[in-house]
């Protein structure tokens, strides 16, 4: 047994549930990559149903208790095939498209796969924040909450989570990308100053500026992208630094939220110990 | 002599084969065109020189990329895309020194096909000895100084290194020539009348450090990654068309940052070839994992730059 599988996994609470402040995420399975469609394309390829299955799995057998997904065909599969086989996972929503504009489907979605809580998507909450009408998300979370799941506000923008906080909205929790990857060009220019290089979008002062925003408001955050999608994934080191950074930075209510791809590594296993040697509420 | 001619001729006849595959003929759009072709010394070089950097797992995506290519370019597939860019006209490779390289060169000519290898050399291969050894092994048909070397040399005053290096090969008989990601080095080499034989320019200035960045290009907060400005295509090309020696611009894809959709390669390849001299050519290193790049880039290069 790894020091992972016989260390306890801190935890935290989202309303009535305990959840492992380590979630897995899920953007490297369904194909979202931050390094170019190319490395989408590989992702995709690896992340058959058994592969996905086996990472489930591993991430059980680590104290991961929490899966976080977009609405996909790949992960309703996975979640039939994962309860058929005896385990389970918390599922949480991050919810954009179809299920925010449609209720019936949302409905449906949420009698099929029971997601403990569902968060309105950050890109389209950033978009909304930028016309003046992220009003719509704080309605949206509302009628979640009104099916009697969870309901949140993801954002890349950390103005969108500080208007909401200074707003009284009452949710339950917050997605909080470190990364604030939503830039127009114009705010790209701005903060880099001039020239903005391709695929320059994550900006190095971005996590202590929404960090800032998560340890002033009181509902737990689940931050996002702690390893810039990828860029700090090169060398173990900026790895640990990632995860150090996160959880000293981070309120101890809140948990990271981090997707994984086992092809060369036993990332779950990394990422647990990392979670357990920084993210415990004790150390 | 004879097996050059056996190339060119399979690159005629391939003409026609590329535009039968469909896509990639409608978008030459010309009809079976050769492959452009440029001079460098006495060789005859395909316009579109094929690189190594996914080869030689060399992403500049980040460590899992590289992962990635070093992981599918087993020695059999480095054989099949040099046999396949041959096919489709592309005569020449320009690599770093590596065993895998060797192999690869070794089995293709012993199959009895031959591409035309150009070194980029680095520390390894500057000292007499070592240069010696691998033209006998290998004959290249140039030799040219390492740019991310020449960049730091550059900054360091010690540019002269690179020349000595350059006329050291020269005097082995073999061409000799110059990479640099900073124009700066191109347009100092020109300026003081090196007699280079070639040139190899970055169209990314990657080897910029933060205080560069901030320096040169007003940045306050430098982002995560290597750093490919979209302005440095221009001012690279401003001067390669400023010298007179043949210039193999590299890097033209941005290391994949211009390859999400075919239209920013078509735009890529179009800008290179556009904003190049007609004795330039482009070096472009392929990952045919999911599509038929050597084909593709062919494709371009014919309906750009004949």
């Amino acid at each position: 047994m790894s020091e992972a599988e016989t260390t306890a996994m801190p935890m935290i609470q989202l309303g009535e549930h305990q959840v492992s402040r380590l979630i897995l995420g899920s953007n490297p399975m369904l194909g979202y990559s931050y390094m170019g469609s190319l490395m989408a394309k590989f992702m995709v390829e690896y992340y058959t149903p058994e592969n996905i299955q086996k990472l489930l799995h591993r991430c059980l057998d680590l104290g991961v208790n929490t899966w976080q997904t977009s609405a996909d065909a790949k992960v309703d599969q996975a979640f039939d095939t994962l309860r058929d086989s005896g385990r389970d996972m918390h599922w949480v929503f991050l919810a954009s498209g179809e299920h925010v504009e449609n209720p019936k489907a949302l409905a449906d979605l949420v009698a099929r796969k029971r997601p403990i809580a569902i968060v309105h998507h950050g890109g389209v909450s950033d978009r909304l924040y930028r016309e003046g009408r992220l009003g719509e998300a704080y309605d949206f979370a509302e009628r979640v909450q009104d099916m009697g799941i969870l309901g949140g506000i993801s954002a890349h923008n950390p103005a969108v989570i500080r208007h909401a906080e200074e707003s009284g909205w009452d949710l339950d929790l917050y997605m909080t990308c470190f990364y604030r990857i939503t830039r127009t060009p114009a705010e790209e220019a701005e903060v880099v100053g001039g020239e903005v290089p391709l695929w320059g979008k994550f900006v190095p002062g971005d996590p202590a500026r929404m960090c800032e925003v998560v340890r002033q408001v009181k509902r737990p955050c689940l931050g996002f992208k702690i390893m810039a999608g990828g860029r700090l994934g090169d060398r173990p080191e900026s790895v640990e630094g990632a995860f150090k950074f996160a959880f000293e930075n981070i309120k101890p209510s809140d948990g990271v939220v981090v997707g994984m791809f086992p092809r060369f590594a036993d990332e779950p296993e990394q990422n647990a110990v990392l979670t357990r040697w920084f993210g415990s509420l004790g150390g | 002599m004879e097996r050059d001619r056996r190339e060119f001729l399979k690159q005629v006849g391939l003409g026609a084969g590329v535009v039968a595959m469909g896509a990639v003929g409608r978008a030459a759009g010309a009809g079976p065109k050769p492959m452009p072709t440029i001079r460098l010394g006495r060789h005859t070089v395909s316009r579109l020189v094929v690189g190594s950097n996914p080869i030689l797992g060399y992403s500049h995506a980040g460590a899992l990329m590289s992962r990635v290519m070093t992981d599918y370019f087993t020695h059999e597939r480095i054989v099949a895309l040099i046999r396949r860019c041959l096919d489709v006209g592309i005569n020449t490779w320009q690599t770093s020194a590596s065993d895998k390289v060797d192999k690869a060169l070794a089995a293709v000519r012993t199959g009895g096909r031959d591409i035309q290898w150009i070194l980029l050399a680095s520390r390894a291969h500057f000292a007499l000895k070592p240069l010696k050894e691998i033209i006998k092994r290998n004959q290249p048909i140039a030799i040219v100084h390492h740019g991310g070397v020449s960049d730091s040399l550059w900054r360091a005053g010690k540019i002269e290194q690179a020349h000595d290096f350059v006329k050291r090969v020269q005097d082995l008989g073999v061409l000799g020539g110059l990479s640099a990601h900073n124009p700066a080095v191109i347009r100092h080499a020109e300026d003081k009348g090196w007699n280079a034989d070639l040139y190899m320019t970055c169209f990314y200035r990657v080897t910029r450090n933060g205080n560069e960045l901030r320096a040169e290009m007003g940045m306050k907060e430098v982002p995560l990654g290597e750093h490919y400005m979209p302005g440095d295509p221009a001012r690279m090309c401003e001067v390669v068309r400023h010298v007179k020696r043949p210039c193999l611009g590299f890097k033209i894809l941005a290391a994949g940052r211009r390859c999400n959709r075919p239209r920013d390669v078509e735009g890529a390849f179009k800008f290179a070839l556009t904003h190049i001299k007609r004795t330039d050519g482009v070096i472009v290193g392929m990952f045919p994992r999911f599509r038929d790049q050597a084909a593709e880039n062919a494709a371009h290069t014919r309906r750009f730059g004949s």
